[in-house]
């Protein structure tokens, strides 16, 4: 029984230490977004789904939907000036610059595969055209 | 016994009809409306201390720091089939023009933002700073 224990005790060791090796650590939302392209499914209040793409650069940082590039950053972590972490969290939040009535926006918390809990909208003189639900998945 | 329960217990249903779930489900824009919040950044940065005013919809915010006024929107919850758009609790504001954009993300519990970064973002290079605020009384 004891023998038992100790086997099972160092399969959790030998278990953490690759999860350490194969870098598991918390990845921020660049890191997960960085290269891939999504599809993504929109929809605004009592409108159909809408189909777009929004492909990433190698860096994460920046987010392309239809010839539109968008800067992008992360969340951060930590609840007092002390411990405070600069984009280390998952939700990221893109923007265009204005270009003459396009001016893109959305949030989203990535994952490795999706983008959930999204919202998109296009902000024209400081006002919302119908911001839409915006939902993502990895493109393989 | 039986009586006061009854009536208790449809005291209670009654209540939850009239809030039509409000209570309970309060988006970014509910959260923050009307709001000012004292926020704090990290000491060293440029900007350690600033403040963000909501108006009482909560769909913009202004910052004498920041000098600028930003269109907010809420994250969105629900599916395709059943969206609840904007139905989240992180607040996204940005504003733009060709050059440069300033956003602000947070997510808004009880009285405080936390998890914020505010964004200078440009072609050319990127500010960030992150941030946690509470709500001034």
């Amino acid at each position: 029984m004891r023998f038992r224990r100790t086997m099972l005790a160092t399969a959790l060791s030998v278990a953490g230490l690759a999860m350490g090796a194969s870098g598991a650590h918390a990845e921020n939302c660049h890191e997960l977004v960085a290269n891939v392209i999504h599809v993504c499914t929109a929809v605004r209040e009592g409108g159909s789904p809408f189909e777009f793409a929004v492909s990433f650069d190698a860096a994460g940082e920046v987010a392309t939907i239809d010839g539109v590039p968008l800067l992008c950053s992360c969340s951060s972590t930590g609840s007092s000036t002390p411990r405070l972490e600069l984009e280390a969290g998952r939700q990221i939040t893109c923007t265009s610059l204005d270009l003459g009535g396009i001016f893109l926006a959305f949030t989203a918390q990535a994952t490795r595969k999706t983008l959930n809990q999204g919202t998109i909208t296009n902000i024209s003189g400081g006002v919302f055209e119908s911001p839409a639900l915006m939902k993502c998945a990895l493109f393989e | 016994m039986k009586t006061i329960e009854t009536i208790m217990r449809a005291g209670a249903i009654a209540l939850v009809i009239a809030s039509g779930g409000h209570a309970f489900a309060a988006n970014c824009h509910d959260l923050v409306a009307g709001g000012t919040y004292a926020c704090l950044s990290d000491p060293d940065d440029e900007l350690p201390e600033f403040t963000l005013a909501f108006d009482a919809q909560g769909k913009t915010v202004t910052s004498p720091q920041l000098l600028v006024s930003l269109a907010c929107f809420c994250s969105s919850t629900g599916g395709v089939k059943k969206p609840n758009i904007e139905g989240g609790r992180i607040i996204a504001c940005a504003t733009a023009d060709e050059n440069s954009a300033v956003t602000i993300t947070a997510r808004a519990q009880g009285d405080a933002l936390v998890q914020g970064t505010l964004g200078g973002l440009a072609a050319g290079g990127r500010e960030l700073f992150p941030f946690f605020c509470k709500r001034a009384p």
